[in-house]
């Protein structure tokens, strides 16, 4: 017989195929594979009992994450970002994305380490290298409730909270899960725009295996790459399919630092090279009276009964605003205090600083003048005061 | 009378040609030398984890005494695989596929599927069933085999 002639071209409908999805393409671990094979034969034309063999495999453990960062926006110890949890002050140094790319139920562990060269974790933001006060015991972590992030918010759960300190996620997650590094407040000091860089390492420390019932073997630790463990009365093998097959990846995300900077200069030859200067100039002399509108005499000299006004500039040149800025200055020696001197301006020196408090204080012999809030932010936006008061020469 | 001649004449035939059937399967490893010629390795399986390959070897051989004819092998792609393009062989065999669950059998080229109203060339990942057809008598002691490839999903 021609073979051709057996076979008839034919067209056949999917109706009965089970069409592969995405989420059918990672077989469990723990499902058997069954090779069914059936032979057919003759003798004399009289069909024979049709043979059967059968070869079962089992699926392993495949043992995969990913963890990368969510973006290369650095967070910010701006107040928004300042996160009060439990009653503990956090900032968030890192926030990461954790998908479970195996094909078991896995259970994942978490360490942070600071990193010690923050600069070279997001190559557009710089600034300079610096450490969580405490070290790598200053972070903490959090688990996003939503499978959105939504951001660090009293709902979320705290890993701590969790059994064996592990985060249970089921396989072929439909989107990642994202995971919170903190550092307690407190620990984050430094100065504006310094980088405090942290790597979270998440390991799998255990897998699900499923069952020939369909119910799970829960947790079994997971050994070595290519290493066995036995659940259920079944050994399995476990398959590191991570890049380093060593069941845990390290990703790395930092925070940028926004304080304010009233800081003085650069701590060069000139001291007033800063935010935070103070000059005096002699208005008149017993001698030298003053000029119209109380203007300083030029002709005018430090001499006994001479008037001395001092003039104090701030400016907030950091990327956050200072809050409840108090300036104080005790009088110098020899000289006294004029009463009801104390000005504050805006930049133009002329302008009247409105909401500061000017005072006194007699008993320390000292100006205390209360400005409020400095603006900082951009270069536009960063604010500079000034206070002037004046003294005579004892 | 009639009916005990016939049965007397078919139960040596019963006995007489009896066709033995194993079937193993391999972890099959690809491997690039140096020359970047790539080769394909079966072995033993030790562990296998989605996306790898898994080789069936089907060996068949006649213990009996008479020749077997009209041999065929059937074989469902397993469940949690898909078959591997054109990985089906066997010396001495035609080989013919289902992509409807076994009800109907053609060449691959002569595969088609219809989805969404439209009729498309079957892919390797719509067949469900390999057929192997030996045209030629299997004689007594005589053994082969025939293999195909699956990728775990």
């Amino acid at each position: 017989m021609n073979f051709k002639n057996l076979v008839a071209p034919v067209v056949f409908g999917a109706l009965s195929l089970a069409v592969a999805d995405a989420y059918a393409d990672n077989t469990e671990a723990g499902v058997t594979i069954q090779n069914t094979a059936t032979l057919t034969y003759d003798v004399n034309t009289v069909a024979q009992t049709p043979v059967t063999a059968v070869d079962n495999v089992l699926v392993d453990a495949k043992v995969d994450l990913t963890l990368e960062r969510t973006d290369n926006t650095p967070s910010t110890t701006a107040a928004g970002d300042l996160i009060d949890l439990g009653g503990v002050e956090y900032y968030v140094i890192g926030e990461f994305k954790l998908k479970n790319t195996g094909n078991a139920d896995s259970y994942f562990t978490f360490s942070a380490t600071n990193n010690t060269d923050d600069q070279a974790i997001i190559a557009a933001v710089t600034g300079n290298n610096k450490n969580t006060a405490n070290g790598d015991s200053d972070f903490a972590f959090f688990i996003e409730d939503g499978t959105n992030s939504s951001g660090l918010d009293s709902s979320d759960t705290a890993l701590s909270g969790l059994a064996n300190n592990e985060l249970k996620l089921a396989k072929d997650l439909s989107s990642d899960q994202i995971i919170y590094v903190v550092a307690n407040a407190a620990s984050v000091q430094g100065s504006d725009e310094d980088l405090f860089g942290v790597d979270l390492t998440a390991r799998v420390s255990a897998v699900d295996f499923l069952r020939t019932d369909g119910s799970t073997a829960d947790r079994t630790e997971v050994t070595s790459h290519n290493g066995t463990a036995t659940a259920n009365g079944r050994t399995f093998s476990f398959v590191f399919a991570d890049a380093g097959n060593d069941a845990q990846q390290t990703a790395a995300d930092l925070l940028k630092a926004s304080f304010p900077d009233l800081g003085n200069g650069d701590g060069g030859p000139n001291p007033n090279d800063g935010n935070f200067t103070k000059t005096s100039v002699v208005i008149s002399d017993p001698i030298n009276t003053a000029l119209a509108g109380g203007a300083a005499n030029p002709d005018a000299k430090a001499i006994p009964g001479a008037v001395v006004e001092y003039t104090i500039t701030i400016k907030n040149t950091g990327s956050a605003d200072a809050g409840n800025v108090v300036i104080t200055d005790p009088i110098p020696a020899n000289t006294t205090f004029i009463a009801n001197t104390i000005q504050a301006f805006q930049a133009d020196g002329s302008t009247a600083l409105a909401g500061a408090t000017l005072n006194f204080d007699a008993g320390n012999n000292e100006v205390v003048v209360g400005l409020g809030t400095l603006d900082g932010g951009t270069a536009a936006e960063q604010e500079t005061n000034i206070i002037k008061f004046r003294v005579t020469i004892d | 009378m009639r009916l005990f001649f016939l049965t007397l004449l078919m139960l040596p035939m019963l006995a007489s040609a009896q066709v033995t059937l194993t079937t193993e399967a391999y972890k099959i490893i690809v491997q690039t030398n140096d020359d970047g010629i790539v080769s394909e390795e079966w072995v033993t399986v030790e562990e296998v984890v989605p996306g790898d390959k898994v080789g069936y070897r089907i060996s068949y051989e006649n213990t009996g005494t008479q020749d077997a004819t009209g041999v065929v092998i059937n074989n469902p792609v397993p469940d949690n695989t898909v078959y591997v393009a054109n990985s089906a062989a066997g010396t001495g065999s035609q080989i013919t596929y289902s992509v409807d669950a076994g009800n109907n059998f053609a060449r691959s080229a002569e595969l088609i599927v219809e989805k969404n109203g439209l009729k498309s060339k079957a892919r390797a990942d719509d067949i469900t069933h390999i057929r192997w057809t030996l045209p030629e008598a299997v004689a007594p002691q005589a053994s082969g085999s025939v293999e195909f490839q699956v990728r775990v999903k």
